[in-house]
Protein backbone atom coordinates (compact mmCIF):
# COMPACT_ATOMS: atom_id res chain seq x y z
CA UNK A 1 0.00 0.00 0.00
CA UNK A 2 1.49 3.22 -0.93
CA UNK A 3 -0.02 6.53 1.02
CA UNK A 4 1.24 10.08 -0.24
CA UNK A 5 0.12 13.15 1.95
CA UNK A 6 0.05 17.11 0.08
CA UNK A 7 -1.55 20.22 1.56
CA UNK A 8 -3.39 22.54 -0.59
CA UNK A 9 -3.23 25.96 -0.74
CA UNK A 10 -6.34 26.66 0.64
CA UNK A 11 -4.26 24.65 3.67
CA UNK A 12 -6.28 21.13 3.20
CA UNK A 13 -4.78 18.21 3.95
CA UNK A 14 -4.98 15.33 1.07
CA UNK A 15 -4.20 12.04 1.81
CA UNK A 16 -4.08 9.56 -1.38
CA UNK A 17 -4.07 5.94 -0.55
CA UNK A 18 -3.26 3.48 -3.01
CA UNK A 19 -4.43 -0.40 -2.90
CA UNK A 20 -6.90 -2.31 -0.31
CA UNK A 21 -6.88 -0.92 3.30
CA UNK A 22 -7.33 -4.34 5.47
CA UNK A 23 -6.06 -5.61 8.55
CA UNK A 24 -2.72 -7.09 6.81
CA UNK A 25 -1.51 -3.24 6.09
CA UNK A 26 -3.79 -1.16 8.02
CA UNK A 27 -0.44 -0.39 10.41
CA UNK A 28 1.33 0.59 7.38
CA UNK A 29 -1.71 3.48 6.85
CA UNK A 30 -2.03 4.39 10.56
CA UNK A 31 1.14 4.74 11.62
CA UNK A 32 2.34 7.46 8.99
CA UNK A 33 -0.76 8.91 8.76
CA UNK A 34 -1.09 10.04 12.54
CA UNK A 35 2.21 10.98 12.82
CA UNK A 36 1.72 13.24 9.63
CA UNK A 37 -1.87 14.60 11.58
CA UNK A 38 0.49 15.01 14.37
CA UNK A 39 3.67 17.08 12.39
CA UNK A 40 0.33 19.48 10.96
CA UNK A 41 -2.30 20.25 13.90
CA UNK A 42 -2.94 24.00 11.81
CA UNK A 43 -4.65 21.89 9.39
CA UNK A 44 -8.52 20.80 10.25
CA UNK A 45 -9.86 19.76 6.87
CA UNK A 46 -8.87 15.88 5.97
CA UNK A 47 -9.78 14.74 2.39
CA UNK A 48 -9.25 11.09 1.91
CA UNK A 49 -8.65 10.30 -2.03
CA UNK A 50 -10.00 6.48 -2.10
CA UNK A 51 -10.30 6.74 -5.87
CA UNK A 52 -7.41 3.48 -5.73
CA UNK A 53 -8.67 1.52 -3.07
CA UNK A 54 -9.95 -1.16 -4.33
CA UNK A 55 -11.25 -2.88 -1.21
CA UNK A 56 -11.35 -2.06 2.73
CA UNK A 57 -12.29 -4.53 5.49
CA UNK A 58 -13.33 -3.52 9.19
CA UNK A 59 -9.61 -3.30 10.38
CA UNK A 60 -9.85 -0.74 7.10
CA UNK A 61 -13.01 0.95 8.30
CA UNK A 62 -11.68 1.08 12.22
CA UNK A 63 -8.84 3.18 11.07
CA UNK A 64 -10.86 5.61 9.38
CA UNK A 65 -13.04 5.83 12.23
CA UNK A 66 -9.81 6.49 14.72
CA UNK A 67 -9.13 8.87 12.32
CA UNK A 68 -12.24 11.08 12.24
CA UNK A 69 -12.49 10.95 15.88
CA UNK A 70 -8.88 12.39 16.47
CA UNK A 71 -9.39 15.16 14.39
CA UNK A 72 -12.86 16.09 15.36
CA UNK A 73 -11.41 16.09 18.74
CA UNK A 74 -9.49 19.13 17.32
CA UNK A 75 -12.56 20.31 16.27
CA UNK A 76 -11.67 19.50 12.17
CA UNK A 77 -13.56 17.04 9.84
CA UNK A 78 -12.54 13.99 7.21
CA UNK A 79 -14.05 13.85 4.15
CA UNK A 80 -13.77 10.80 1.80
CA UNK A 81 -13.52 11.15 -2.01
CA UNK A 82 -13.86 8.99 -5.04
CA UNK A 83 -15.20 6.19 -3.33
CA UNK A 84 -15.15 3.01 -5.35
CA UNK A 85 -17.89 0.82 -5.93
CA UNK A 86 -16.31 -2.07 -3.90
CA UNK A 87 -15.36 -0.10 -1.26
CA UNK A 88 -18.01 1.55 -1.14
CA UNK A 89 -21.02 -1.79 -0.69
CA UNK A 90 -18.71 -2.10 2.69
CA UNK A 91 -19.54 1.40 3.36
CA UNK A 92 -23.10 0.79 2.61
CA UNK A 93 -24.08 -2.30 4.82
CA UNK A 94 -22.11 -1.06 8.11
CA UNK A 95 -23.87 2.19 8.04
CA UNK A 96 -20.12 3.80 7.55
CA UNK A 97 -21.67 6.28 5.28
CA UNK A 98 -23.52 8.16 8.22
CA UNK A 99 -20.65 8.77 9.67
CA UNK A 100 -18.40 10.32 6.89
CA UNK A 101 -19.37 12.95 4.36
CA UNK A 102 -18.79 10.94 1.22
CA UNK A 103 -17.94 13.65 -2.09
CA UNK A 104 -17.52 12.36 -5.63
CA UNK A 105 -14.32 13.67 -6.10
CA UNK A 106 -11.32 15.22 -4.31
CA UNK A 107 -12.76 19.03 -5.31
CA UNK A 108 -15.85 18.29 -4.15
CA UNK A 109 -14.53 17.77 -1.21
CA UNK A 110 -12.41 20.59 -0.41
CA UNK A 111 -15.41 23.19 -1.50
CA UNK A 112 -18.30 21.39 0.20
CA UNK A 113 -19.25 23.41 3.14
CA UNK A 114 -18.99 22.38 6.85
CA UNK B 1 -46.30 -35.32 -23.17
CA UNK B 2 -42.59 -35.74 -21.67
CA UNK B 3 -40.47 -33.44 -20.46
CA UNK B 4 -36.27 -32.96 -20.69
CA UNK B 5 -34.94 -30.28 -18.34
CA UNK B 6 -30.91 -29.54 -18.17
CA UNK B 7 -29.64 -28.51 -15.69
CA UNK B 8 -25.84 -29.18 -15.86
CA UNK B 9 -24.91 -26.14 -18.47
CA UNK B 10 -22.70 -23.76 -16.56
CA UNK B 11 -24.45 -20.71 -15.94
CA UNK B 12 -23.16 -17.40 -14.95
CA UNK B 13 -26.26 -17.00 -12.64
CA UNK B 14 -24.75 -20.54 -10.77
CA UNK B 15 -21.06 -19.13 -11.18
CA UNK B 16 -22.00 -15.67 -9.72
CA UNK B 17 -24.05 -16.66 -6.73
CA UNK B 18 -21.86 -19.80 -6.15
CA UNK B 19 -23.55 -21.17 -3.02
CA UNK B 20 -26.01 -24.15 -4.81
CA UNK B 21 -26.46 -25.33 -8.32
CA UNK B 22 -28.32 -22.62 -10.13
CA UNK B 23 -31.09 -24.66 -11.04
CA UNK B 24 -32.08 -24.41 -7.28
CA UNK B 25 -31.21 -21.12 -6.79
CA UNK B 26 -34.50 -20.21 -5.15
CA UNK B 27 -36.92 -17.11 -6.69
CA UNK B 28 -39.47 -15.59 -4.00
CA UNK B 29 -37.82 -18.43 -1.62
CA UNK B 30 -38.37 -21.04 -3.95
CA UNK B 31 -35.76 -23.23 -5.95
CA UNK B 32 -35.96 -22.56 -9.87
CA UNK B 33 -36.59 -26.32 -10.47
CA UNK B 34 -40.00 -26.09 -8.14
CA UNK B 35 -40.98 -23.82 -10.75
CA UNK B 36 -40.26 -26.05 -13.99
CA UNK B 37 -42.13 -29.08 -12.30
CA UNK B 38 -44.46 -27.47 -11.32
CA UNK B 39 -45.53 -26.09 -15.01
CA UNK B 40 -44.97 -29.13 -16.45
CA UNK B 41 -47.78 -30.70 -13.80
CA UNK B 42 -49.79 -27.97 -14.82
CA UNK B 43 -48.93 -29.43 -18.68
CA UNK B 44 -50.08 -32.80 -17.89
CA UNK B 45 -46.48 -33.91 -18.62
CA UNK B 46 -46.11 -37.96 -16.94
CA UNK B 47 -42.30 -38.35 -17.48
CA UNK B 48 -39.45 -35.66 -16.70
CA UNK B 49 -36.39 -36.33 -17.96
CA UNK B 50 -33.35 -34.36 -15.66
CA UNK B 51 -29.69 -33.92 -17.19
CA UNK B 52 -27.66 -33.26 -14.79
CA UNK B 53 -23.86 -31.88 -14.40
CA UNK B 54 -22.46 -29.76 -11.90
CA UNK B 55 -24.35 -30.31 -8.27
CA UNK B 56 -25.72 -33.61 -9.79
CA UNK B 57 -26.24 -34.69 -5.41
CA UNK B 58 -28.35 -31.86 -4.55
CA UNK B 59 -30.24 -31.87 -7.73
CA UNK B 60 -31.17 -35.75 -7.13
CA UNK B 61 -31.86 -35.45 -3.62
CA UNK B 62 -34.17 -32.08 -4.05
CA UNK B 63 -36.09 -34.31 -6.36
CA UNK B 64 -36.06 -37.36 -5.56
CA UNK B 65 -38.50 -39.88 -7.78
CA UNK B 66 -40.59 -36.78 -8.69
CA UNK B 67 -43.83 -38.56 -6.80
CA UNK B 68 -44.15 -35.20 -4.81
CA UNK B 69 -45.35 -33.31 -7.79
CA UNK B 70 -47.20 -36.56 -9.21
CA UNK B 71 -44.45 -36.58 -11.79
CA UNK B 72 -41.88 -39.41 -12.63
CA UNK B 73 -38.24 -38.02 -13.37
CA UNK B 74 -35.19 -40.31 -14.33
CA UNK B 75 -31.96 -38.61 -14.76
CA UNK B 76 -29.20 -38.55 -17.53
CA UNK B 77 -25.76 -37.10 -17.68
CA UNK B 78 -24.54 -35.35 -21.48
CA UNK B 79 -20.77 -34.92 -21.67
CA UNK B 80 -19.45 -31.28 -21.81
CA UNK B 81 -19.65 -29.68 -24.83
CA UNK B 82 -21.92 -31.64 -26.62
CA UNK B 83 -25.30 -29.71 -28.06
CA UNK B 84 -27.50 -30.05 -25.04
CA UNK B 85 -30.43 -30.94 -28.01
CA UNK B 86 -28.23 -34.34 -28.51
CA UNK B 87 -29.74 -35.22 -25.58
CA UNK B 88 -33.28 -34.96 -26.93
CA UNK B 89 -31.93 -37.09 -30.33
CA UNK B 90 -30.31 -40.29 -28.50
CA UNK B 91 -33.11 -40.89 -26.31
CA UNK B 92 -35.62 -43.30 -28.11
CA UNK B 93 -38.78 -41.86 -26.59
CA UNK B 94 -41.60 -40.79 -29.51
CA UNK B 95 -42.96 -37.40 -28.85
CA UNK B 96 -46.04 -37.70 -30.21
CA UNK B 97 -47.61 -36.44 -27.12
CA UNK B 98 -45.44 -33.55 -26.98
CA UNK B 99 -41.87 -32.14 -25.59
CA UNK B 100 -41.25 -29.64 -22.62
CA UNK B 101 -37.71 -28.67 -23.09
CA UNK B 102 -35.59 -26.68 -20.66
CA UNK B 103 -32.02 -25.94 -21.07
CA UNK B 104 -30.66 -22.96 -18.90
CA UNK B 105 -31.68 -20.50 -16.23
CA UNK B 106 -35.73 -19.85 -17.46
CA UNK B 107 -37.89 -18.40 -15.19
CA UNK B 108 -41.20 -19.43 -16.41
CA UNK B 109 -43.35 -16.69 -15.55
CA UNK B 110 -46.69 -16.90 -15.05
CA UNK B 111 -49.00 -13.62 -16.30
CA UNK B 112 -51.60 -14.50 -13.87
CA UNK B 113 -53.21 -16.37 -11.05
CA UNK B 114 -53.89 -20.43 -12.79
CA UNK B 115 -53.86 -22.98 -11.56
CA UNK B 116 -55.73 -25.75 -13.07
CA UNK B 117 -54.75 -27.93 -15.91
CA UNK B 118 -54.22 -26.31 -19.24
CA UNK B 119 -57.24 -27.35 -21.79
CA UNK B 120 -55.10 -29.78 -24.31
CA UNK B 121 -56.80 -27.90 -26.97
CA UNK B 122 -54.60 -24.95 -26.53
CA UNK B 123 -51.40 -27.41 -26.80
CA UNK B 124 -53.03 -29.05 -29.92
CA UNK B 125 -49.75 -29.26 -32.75
CA UNK B 126 -48.50 -25.73 -32.05
CA UNK B 127 -44.94 -25.13 -30.99
CA UNK B 128 -43.82 -21.83 -28.27
CA UNK B 129 -40.00 -21.57 -28.40
CA UNK B 130 -37.42 -18.84 -26.65
CA UNK B 131 -34.22 -18.83 -27.47
CA UNK B 132 -30.56 -16.70 -27.02
CA UNK B 133 -28.02 -16.25 -29.74
CA UNK B 134 -29.71 -19.35 -31.88
CA UNK B 135 -29.65 -21.65 -29.30
CA UNK B 136 -33.33 -22.54 -27.95
CA UNK B 137 -33.16 -22.38 -23.96
CA UNK B 138 -37.35 -23.26 -23.82
CA UNK B 139 -39.34 -24.98 -25.93
CA UNK B 140 -42.93 -26.24 -25.55
CA UNK B 141 -44.50 -27.91 -29.00
CA UNK B 142 -47.07 -30.50 -29.86
CA UNK B 143 -45.88 -30.43 -33.13
CA UNK B 144 -44.45 -33.12 -34.51
CA UNK B 145 -42.69 -31.54 -37.34
CA UNK B 146 -41.12 -28.64 -35.43
CA UNK B 147 -39.91 -31.03 -32.71
CA UNK B 148 -38.21 -33.19 -35.32
CA UNK B 149 -36.71 -29.58 -36.96
CA UNK B 150 -35.65 -28.73 -33.18
CA UNK B 151 -33.81 -31.97 -32.98
CA UNK B 152 -31.70 -31.65 -35.80
CA UNK B 153 -30.58 -28.47 -34.32
CA UNK B 154 -32.41 -26.06 -36.10
CA UNK B 155 -35.34 -23.84 -34.93
CA UNK B 156 -38.81 -24.37 -36.15
CA UNK B 157 -40.52 -21.98 -38.69
CA UNK B 158 -43.26 -20.90 -37.19
CA UNK B 159 -43.79 -20.11 -33.00
CA UNK B 160 -46.86 -19.06 -31.31
CA UNK B 161 -47.54 -16.60 -28.33
CA UNK B 162 -46.59 -17.39 -25.11
CA UNK B 163 -49.36 -15.42 -23.97
CA UNK B 164 -51.73 -17.84 -25.26
CA UNK B 165 -50.48 -20.08 -22.61
CA UNK B 166 -51.04 -17.58 -19.80
CA UNK B 167 -47.08 -17.73 -19.27
CA UNK B 168 -44.09 -16.13 -20.65
CA UNK B 169 -40.43 -17.98 -20.33
CA UNK B 170 -37.48 -15.58 -18.91
CA UNK B 171 -34.06 -15.85 -19.76
CA UNK B 172 -32.42 -15.13 -16.31
CA UNK B 173 -29.11 -13.90 -18.03
CA UNK B 174 -27.60 -12.02 -15.61
CA UNK B 175 -27.73 -10.69 -11.93
CA UNK B 176 -29.85 -7.83 -12.16
CA UNK B 177 -32.97 -10.08 -14.04
CA UNK B 178 -32.76 -12.45 -11.22
CA UNK B 179 -33.27 -9.58 -8.84
CA UNK B 180 -36.15 -7.87 -10.38
CA UNK B 181 -38.02 -11.23 -10.75
CA UNK B 182 -37.31 -11.77 -7.10
CA UNK B 183 -38.73 -8.30 -6.42
CA UNK B 184 -41.53 -8.87 -8.40
CA UNK B 185 -42.39 -12.03 -7.02
CA UNK B 186 -42.20 -10.71 -2.84
CA UNK B 187 -44.41 -7.58 -4.31
CA UNK B 188 -46.95 -9.70 -5.19
CA UNK B 189 -46.47 -12.31 -8.16
CA UNK B 190 -45.57 -15.34 -5.91
CA UNK B 191 -49.36 -15.52 -5.07
CA UNK B 192 -49.54 -17.05 -9.06
CA UNK B 193 -47.64 -19.82 -7.66
CA UNK B 194 -47.97 -22.28 -5.32
CA UNK B 195 -47.15 -21.01 -2.09
CA UNK B 196 -43.73 -21.67 -0.32
CA UNK B 197 -44.71 -20.68 3.33
CA UNK B 198 -47.67 -19.61 5.37
CA UNK B 199 -48.33 -16.11 4.29
CA UNK B 200 -51.31 -13.09 5.03
CA UNK B 201 -53.28 -11.65 3.10
CA UNK B 202 -50.39 -8.35 3.28
CA UNK B 203 -47.76 -10.39 1.54
CA UNK B 204 -45.92 -11.93 4.10
CA UNK B 205 -45.07 -15.42 3.71
CA UNK B 206 -42.83 -17.05 6.44
CA UNK B 207 -41.65 -21.21 6.44
CA UNK B 208 -41.42 -23.25 9.49
CA UNK B 209 -39.26 -23.00 12.19
CA UNK B 210 -38.99 -19.46 12.00
CA UNK B 211 -37.83 -17.51 15.27
CA UNK B 212 -38.91 -14.12 15.44
CA UNK B 213 -38.45 -11.98 18.68
CA UNK B 214 -41.15 -9.44 19.35
CA UNK B 215 -38.88 -6.57 19.09
CA UNK B 216 -37.92 -7.47 15.38
CA UNK B 217 -39.91 -5.41 13.00
CA UNK B 218 -41.60 -7.44 10.07
CA UNK B 219 -42.66 -4.95 7.14
CA UNK B 220 -44.46 -6.85 4.17
CA UNK B 221 -43.96 -7.78 1.63
CA UNK B 222 -41.45 -10.38 2.17
CA UNK B 223 -40.90 -14.02 2.30
CA UNK B 224 -38.91 -15.98 4.67
CA UNK B 225 -37.99 -19.67 3.95
CA UNK B 226 -37.53 -22.56 6.69
CA UNK B 227 -35.14 -22.86 9.84
CA UNK B 228 -34.47 -19.37 10.08
CA UNK B 229 -33.60 -17.30 13.20
CA UNK B 230 -34.04 -13.20 13.71
CA UNK B 231 -32.32 -11.50 16.70
CA UNK B 232 -33.45 -8.63 18.63
CA UNK B 233 -34.51 -5.04 17.45
CA UNK B 234 -33.71 -6.33 13.61
CA UNK B 235 -35.73 -5.14 10.99
CA UNK B 236 -36.68 -7.05 7.91
CA UNK B 237 -38.62 -5.73 5.01
CA UNK B 238 -40.07 -4.54 2.89
CA UNK B 239 -39.62 -6.41 -0.37
CA UNK B 240 -36.90 -9.03 1.25
CA UNK B 241 -36.75 -12.30 0.13
CA UNK B 242 -34.81 -14.74 2.41
CA UNK B 243 -33.75 -17.97 1.69
CA UNK B 244 -33.74 -21.41 4.15
CA UNK B 245 -31.49 -21.46 7.15
CA UNK B 246 -30.53 -18.07 7.49
CA UNK B 247 -29.35 -15.74 10.89
CA UNK B 248 -30.33 -11.93 10.86
CA UNK B 249 -28.34 -10.49 13.70
CA UNK B 250 -29.50 -7.65 16.04
CA UNK B 251 -30.13 -4.43 14.90
CA UNK B 252 -29.88 -5.06 11.45
CA UNK B 253 -31.87 -3.75 8.73
CA UNK B 254 -32.88 -5.86 5.53
CA UNK B 255 -35.12 -4.37 2.74
CA UNK B 256 -35.52 -4.73 -0.98
CA UNK B 257 -33.28 -7.52 -0.58
CA UNK B 258 -32.47 -11.46 -1.47
CA UNK B 259 -30.51 -13.15 1.43
CA UNK B 260 -29.84 -17.05 -0.01
CA UNK B 261 -30.11 -20.31 2.08
CA UNK B 262 -27.35 -20.70 4.76
CA UNK B 263 -26.04 -17.09 5.20
CA UNK B 264 -25.50 -15.09 8.54
CA UNK B 265 -25.88 -11.17 8.61
CA UNK B 266 -24.17 -10.03 11.40
CA UNK B 267 -24.72 -7.10 13.78
CA UNK B 268 -25.92 -3.73 13.02
CA UNK B 269 -25.77 -3.87 9.55
CA UNK B 270 -27.84 -2.02 6.96
CA UNK B 271 -28.63 -4.18 3.99
CA UNK B 272 -30.33 -2.83 1.11
CA UNK B 273 -30.57 -3.37 -2.46
CA UNK B 274 -28.15 -5.91 -2.34
CA UNK B 275 -28.08 -10.25 -3.14
CA UNK B 276 -25.93 -11.97 -0.37
CA UNK B 277 -25.20 -15.57 -0.91
CA UNK B 278 -22.71 -16.27 2.03
CA UNK B 279 -19.96 -13.77 1.97
CA UNK B 280 -21.06 -12.78 -1.60
CA UNK B 281 -22.59 -9.41 -1.15
CA UNK B 282 -23.99 -8.18 -4.86
CA UNK B 283 -24.95 -5.08 -5.59
CA UNK B 284 -27.36 -6.23 -9.08
CA UNK B 285 -27.33 -2.75 -10.02
CA UNK B 286 -23.77 -2.48 -11.23
CA UNK B 287 -23.15 -6.33 -10.81
CA UNK B 288 -20.42 -5.78 -8.70
CA UNK B 289 -19.56 -8.91 -6.21
CA UNK B 290 -17.57 -8.18 -3.25
CA UNK B 291 -16.64 -11.13 -0.93
CA UNK B 292 -16.40 -10.79 2.37
CA UNK B 293 -13.62 -12.22 4.71
CA UNK B 294 -15.11 -10.87 8.12
CA UNK B 295 -17.44 -13.57 9.87
CA UNK B 296 -19.12 -11.04 12.12
CA UNK B 297 -19.92 -9.39 8.98
CA UNK B 298 -21.40 -12.22 6.95
CA UNK B 299 -20.81 -16.07 6.58
CA UNK B 300 -21.74 -19.24 5.19
CA UNK B 301 -23.40 -21.47 7.43
CA UNK B 302 -21.87 -24.30 8.07
CA UNK B 303 -24.23 -27.27 5.80
CA UNK B 304 -25.17 -29.65 8.44
CA UNK B 305 -23.12 -32.84 8.41
CA UNK B 306 -24.78 -35.46 6.50
CA UNK B 307 -25.62 -38.68 8.16
CA UNK B 308 -24.15 -40.69 5.52
CA UNK B 309 -20.74 -38.34 5.81
CA UNK B 310 -21.13 -38.80 9.59
CA UNK B 311 -20.99 -42.74 9.36
CA UNK B 312 -18.43 -42.56 6.40
CA UNK B 313 -16.25 -40.21 8.98
CA UNK B 314 -16.49 -42.42 12.20
CA UNK B 315 -15.84 -45.67 9.85
CA UNK B 316 -13.19 -44.18 8.39
CA UNK B 317 -11.32 -42.70 11.00
CA UNK B 318 -11.20 -46.13 12.53
CA UNK B 319 -9.93 -47.66 9.82
CA UNK B 320 -7.23 -45.29 9.57
CA UNK B 321 -6.38 -45.80 12.83
CA UNK B 322 -6.08 -49.54 12.03
CA UNK B 323 -4.07 -48.77 9.12
CA UNK B 324 -1.74 -46.43 10.60
CA UNK B 325 -1.24 -48.97 13.21
CA UNK B 326 -0.30 -51.60 11.04
CA UNK B 327 1.59 -49.91 9.40
CA UNK B 328 4.04 -47.68 11.75
CA UNK B 329 6.08 -50.81 12.24
CA UNK B 330 7.12 -51.82 8.58
CA UNK B 331 7.02 -48.22 7.70
CA UNK B 332 9.68 -47.29 10.48
CA UNK B 333 11.56 -50.10 9.12
CA UNK B 334 11.23 -49.73 5.75
CA UNK B 335 11.11 -46.27 5.20
CA UNK B 336 14.16 -45.04 6.72
CA UNK B 337 16.33 -47.73 4.61
CA UNK B 338 14.69 -46.45 0.89
CA UNK B 339 15.24 -42.48 1.91
CA UNK B 340 18.88 -43.31 2.92
CA UNK B 341 19.52 -45.14 -0.58
CA UNK B 342 18.30 -42.32 -2.45
CA UNK B 343 14.81 -44.77 -3.75
CA UNK B 344 12.50 -41.86 -2.94
CA UNK B 345 11.57 -39.86 -0.18
CA UNK B 346 8.38 -37.26 0.85
CA UNK B 347 8.02 -33.65 -0.27
CA UNK B 348 5.46 -31.36 1.88
CA UNK B 349 3.47 -29.58 -0.23
CA UNK B 350 0.35 -27.33 0.72
CA UNK B 351 -3.14 -28.10 0.08
CA UNK B 352 -6.73 -27.71 1.15
CA UNK B 353 -7.40 -30.11 3.61
CA UNK B 354 -10.86 -31.06 5.42
CA UNK B 355 -12.90 -27.76 6.66
CA UNK B 356 -10.57 -25.77 4.07
CA UNK B 357 -7.39 -25.51 6.05
CA UNK B 358 -4.30 -25.31 4.43
CA UNK B 359 -2.00 -28.03 5.79
CA UNK B 360 0.92 -29.05 4.41
CA UNK B 361 0.74 -32.83 2.92
CA UNK B 362 3.70 -35.48 2.11
CA UNK B 363 3.63 -36.51 -1.35
CA UNK B 364 5.49 -39.42 -1.95
CA UNK B 365 8.10 -38.70 -5.39
CA UNK B 366 9.55 -41.87 -6.14
CA UNK B 367 13.67 -41.61 -7.33
CA UNK B 368 14.34 -45.93 -8.02
CA UNK B 369 11.41 -47.16 -9.12
CA UNK B 370 13.15 -50.30 -10.16
CA UNK B 371 14.50 -50.85 -6.80
CA UNK B 372 12.89 -54.03 -4.88
CA UNK B 373 12.41 -52.32 -1.89
CA UNK B 374 10.88 -49.40 -3.22
CA UNK B 375 8.13 -52.18 -4.81
CA UNK B 376 7.47 -53.60 -2.08
CA UNK B 377 7.45 -50.18 -0.08
CA UNK B 378 5.19 -49.15 -2.56
CA UNK B 379 3.16 -52.39 -3.07
CA UNK B 380 2.07 -52.49 0.76
CA UNK B 381 0.62 -49.18 0.39
CA UNK B 382 3.37 -48.07 3.20
CA UNK B 383 3.62 -44.58 0.98
CA UNK B 384 0.47 -43.91 2.19
CA UNK B 385 0.96 -43.89 5.49
CA UNK B 386 1.99 -40.50 6.46
CA UNK B 387 -1.36 -39.44 4.82
CA UNK B 388 -2.97 -42.57 6.93
CA UNK B 389 -1.69 -40.39 9.96
CA UNK B 390 -3.48 -37.42 8.72
CA UNK B 391 -6.65 -38.90 8.46
CA UNK B 392 -5.98 -40.63 12.09
CA UNK B 393 -5.67 -37.12 13.39
CA UNK B 394 -8.53 -35.27 11.60
CA UNK B 395 -7.06 -33.87 8.96
CA UNK B 396 -8.53 -35.97 6.12
CA UNK B 397 -10.73 -38.58 5.10
CA UNK B 398 -10.17 -41.47 4.47
CA UNK B 399 -11.28 -41.72 1.09
CA UNK B 400 -12.57 -38.78 -1.33
CA UNK B 401 -11.08 -36.20 -3.43
CA UNK B 402 -7.36 -35.49 -4.48
CA UNK B 403 -6.22 -33.05 -1.80
CA UNK B 404 -6.40 -29.98 -4.04
CA UNK B 405 -4.08 -26.78 -3.95
CA UNK B 406 -5.14 -24.23 -2.36
CA UNK B 407 -4.40 -21.78 -5.86
CA UNK B 408 -3.34 -23.45 -8.51
CA UNK B 409 -7.26 -25.96 -8.38
CA UNK B 410 -9.39 -23.47 -7.33
CA UNK B 411 -11.49 -23.87 -10.70
CA UNK B 412 -12.18 -27.41 -9.93
CA UNK B 413 -12.82 -26.57 -6.21
CA UNK B 414 -15.53 -24.59 -7.21
CA UNK B 415 -17.08 -26.74 -8.78
CA UNK B 416 -17.60 -29.26 -6.10
CA UNK B 417 -19.95 -28.89 -3.73
CA UNK B 418 -18.72 -31.14 -0.99
CA UNK B 419 -15.28 -31.28 -0.56
CA UNK B 420 -13.58 -34.53 0.73
CA UNK B 421 -10.38 -34.61 0.45
CA UNK B 422 -8.91 -37.56 1.58
CA UNK B 423 -5.32 -39.71 2.32
CA UNK B 424 -6.43 -42.96 -0.26
CA UNK B 425 -8.01 -41.06 -3.80
CA UNK B 426 -9.02 -43.16 -7.39
CA UNK B 427 -5.63 -42.60 -8.66
CA UNK B 428 -3.51 -44.16 -5.76
CA UNK B 429 -5.77 -47.01 -6.65
CA UNK B 430 -3.74 -47.32 -9.72
CA UNK B 431 -0.43 -45.97 -8.66
CA UNK B 432 -0.22 -43.09 -10.91
CA UNK B 433 -0.60 -39.39 -10.69
CA UNK B 434 -2.90 -37.88 -12.90
CA UNK B 435 -1.89 -35.40 -14.73
CA UNK B 436 -5.12 -34.80 -17.28
CA UNK B 437 -7.12 -32.34 -15.36
CA UNK B 438 -10.29 -33.36 -17.47
CA UNK B 439 -9.82 -36.77 -15.50
CA UNK B 440 -9.21 -35.35 -12.21
CA UNK B 441 -12.10 -33.56 -12.86
CA UNK B 442 -14.41 -36.41 -13.96
CA UNK B 443 -13.09 -38.06 -10.81
CA UNK B 444 -13.75 -35.69 -8.19
CA UNK B 445 -17.08 -34.81 -9.39
CA UNK B 446 -17.76 -38.94 -10.00
CA UNK B 447 -17.00 -39.23 -5.92
CA UNK B 448 -18.98 -36.22 -5.28
CA UNK B 449 -21.96 -38.10 -6.36
CA UNK B 450 -21.25 -41.56 -5.22
CA UNK B 451 -19.59 -40.64 -2.20
CA UNK B 452 -20.74 -43.64 0.48
CA UNK B 453 -19.42 -45.95 3.13
CA UNK B 454 -19.81 -48.87 0.34
CA UNK B 455 -17.41 -46.83 -2.14
CA UNK B 456 -15.13 -46.24 0.55
CA UNK B 457 -14.98 -50.21 1.10
CA UNK B 458 -14.27 -50.49 -2.53
CA UNK B 459 -11.75 -48.50 -2.81
CA UNK B 460 -9.71 -49.08 0.43
CA UNK B 461 -9.71 -52.34 -0.73
CA UNK B 462 -9.07 -52.38 -4.42
CA UNK B 463 -5.72 -49.84 -3.67
CA UNK B 464 -4.09 -52.95 -1.53
CA UNK B 465 -4.68 -55.65 -3.46
CA UNK B 466 -4.09 -53.95 -6.68
CA UNK B 467 -0.95 -52.30 -5.10
CA UNK B 468 -0.06 -55.90 -3.84
CA UNK B 469 -0.58 -57.51 -7.08
CA UNK B 470 1.34 -55.44 -9.15
CA UNK B 471 4.52 -55.52 -6.74
CA UNK B 472 4.02 -59.27 -6.78
CA UNK B 473 3.84 -59.70 -10.94
CA UNK B 474 6.76 -57.40 -11.18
Amino acid sequence: MNVQFSITEQGVGIVKIDGGLNASNVDDFREPCFLWLAEHEAINLFVLDLGAVDFIDSAGLGVLVELLKRVSERGGDVRLANLQKQARIVFEITRAYKIFAIFDSVEMAIQAES
Amino acid sequence: MKAIFHTGLRSTLGDKLGAVPWCLVPFGGKPLLEYWLEWATVLGVDDVRLVLGDGAFEVESFCGDGSRWGLKITYGFLKDGVPPESYVRRLSTTWEEGLLYICGPVFPQRLAAETGLINPKVLERATWFTHDKGQVCCLLSTHQQDIQTFIKGTLPAVQTNWSDLGLEPLLISDLKAYYDVNMRLVKGENRRYVSQGYGGRDGTSIGYNVQIPPSVELIPPLTIGNDCRFHSIAVIGPNAVIGNHVIVDRQTELADSIVLDGTYLGRNLEIKHKIVAGTKIISPEDDIIVEIAEPWLVATLEAPVRFSDGIRLVIGWLLAVLLTLVQALPFVLLYPWIHLSGGGLYRLSARLGRKERVVQLPEWTILAPASLKVRLFVGLGLDLFPLLVRAACGHLWLCGHVPLHPERDQALRKRLHRYYPAAIIYPAQQQTAYSDPAIEMANALYYERYASLLEDCRTVSRTFTRRLMSALSE
